[in-house]
């Protein structure tokens, strides 16, 4: 009877034959109810029955990869970000709804920082990783792989160059920034 | 009673659109019909019409609102201005709209489960597309298929009935026409699954024995509507379940 589908409430079993597992739960009459569309999983060792979700919430799992854009830095110790996508395998998927992260200062890189505007700007596209469950989301940046994959020129607004290490450089005007630079990908 | 019904509304046993009393109007229910929404449901009773369209869990916009422990669920029911039969009605929330919100959303919050999503909201929009009564409980119908097409756990599907009393008879969902004229109605909202009823209200004089007749009467209506919503949520997804598994 594996691979059934079922909708909420119906009944998948009793508390006698299984544990609840993942989305099911028993009623006053311990009966097991499914609590979602899906489709039934039976562990016949641990006697489990659970429920695997047909869809899953748009809400970000821990360890995602994600992409987003810094709106403010209060009191320059943390920074808040929009994220705005997801990477799915290398392929960034736009999510429905914007949702917010947080870096707190410890998160921003190994080592320790001042504040953090010398490491992120407002207006940048940061690379982070989900490290809380959410929203709003805890995001970390201590990793070479993550942090600021666009920025602009603080003083005119051109799009940075990536020039060496930490640093970018803006074509236009020769201004040099101080950024914690993704060390994979950089659009600019 | 002020005025007269246009029709009689109960002749020899028959109502002014030829039902028995405890026959409900054919049902109709779709889900999935929009794709930008999570999850939704198109649902009609008859010739009341209803859209349901459900988004999230998503971020609170207003912070002030977002719960620490649970999300919460915020449900606007609207009727469009071309849904009712006495030309265009005024698109902006009246009165009733509002309370009629409030009244499905407290009969949603008890089968949702909202722990699951702390500090989110799940939005359910309600659109009365054509109004030919027992709207409300329509709508709590649709919003029910809605959000168990978006994926949201929750304790059981929830089915609406709505009973009322015509010419001292009981009688299982109203029309516009008995809606008006009728000597009273009582709208549930009904977890057939688990027995449970999560809305309940009344207009007019009944008697114990006449509101003992109305429970069950509702329970009959509903089973066959909950099976109803179960096999259209069911169809839908036995083909997506298929290619999940292999």
């Amino acid at each position: 009877m594996d691979g059934e589908v079922v909708a909420p409430g119906d009944v998948v079993g009793t508390a006698e034959e299984y544990l609840p597992g993942e989305n099911v739960e028993v009623d006053s009459e311990g009966k097991l109810r499914a609590q979602v569309m899906g489709i039934v999983i039976r562990d016949n060792k641990e006697h489990i029955i659970s429920i695997k979700p047909i869809k899953n919430n748009g809400l970000l799992k821990m360890n995602d990869i994600v992409y987003g854009k810094v709106v403010a830095l209060p009191n320059d110790r943390v920074i808040i970000v929009k994220i705005i996508s997801v990477d799915n395998n290398g392929n960034k998927v736009s999510l429905k709804d914007d949702v917010t992260g947080i870096i707190p200062p410890a998160q921003l890189f190994n080592g320790k920082a001042n504040s953090a505007g010398e490491l992120v700007g407002i207006g940048d596209i940061i690379r982070a990783r989900v490290i809380s469950r959410g929203p709003p989301y805890t995001l970390t940046l201590r990793d070479a792989q993550l942090g600021v994959v666009y920025a602009r020129c603080p003083r005119c607004g051109h799009v940075l160059r990536w020039r060496s290490g930490e640093l970018l450089q803006c074509p236009n005007c020769g201004a040099v920034v101080r950024r914690k630079v993704s060390l994979i990908e950089y659009w600019g | 009673m002020g005025k007269q019904p246009p029709v009689p509304l109960l002749i020899n046993g028959r109502r002014s659109d030829g039902r028995l009393p405890n026959e409900h109007r054919p049902v109709r229910m779709e889900v999935g019909v929009i794709n930008n929404a999570e999850g939704s449901a198109l649902v009609a009773y008859g010739n009341t019409v209803i859209l349901a369209a459900v988004y999230g869990p998503r971020e609170v916009p207003q912070k002030h609102l977002e719960l620490p422990d649970k999300a919460i669920l915020r449900v606007r029911y609207h009727m469009a201005p071309f849904s009712t039969s006495e030309g265009r009605k005024s698109p902006t929330p009246s009165r009733r709209e509002i309370e009629i919100s409030k009244v499905i959303r407290m009969a949603l919050e008890p089968v949702v489960i909202l722990e699951r999503f702390p500090r989110t909201t799940i939005d359910v929009y309600i659109e009365v597309l054509q109004a030919d009564g027992s709207t409300r409980v329509t709508g709590i119908t649709a919003a029910s298929l809605a959000l168990a097409d978006a994926g949201i756990p929750m304790r059981d599907l929830l089915v609406g009935v709505s009973i009322g009393k015509v010419s001292g008879t009981i009688v299982v969902d109203l029309n516009q026409l008995e809606d008006q004229y009728g000597e009273g109605d009582m709208p549930f909202a009904i977890m057939y699954g688990r027995g449970l009823i999560t809305l309940m209200q009344a207009d007019g004089e009944w008697t114990p024995g006449e509101i003992g007749q109305a429970i069950e009467m509702a329970f009959k209506a509903a089973e066959q509507i909950y099976r109803l919503q179960k096999d259209t949520l069911k169809s839908k997804y036995v083909e997506s379940s298929i290619s999940l598994l292999t």
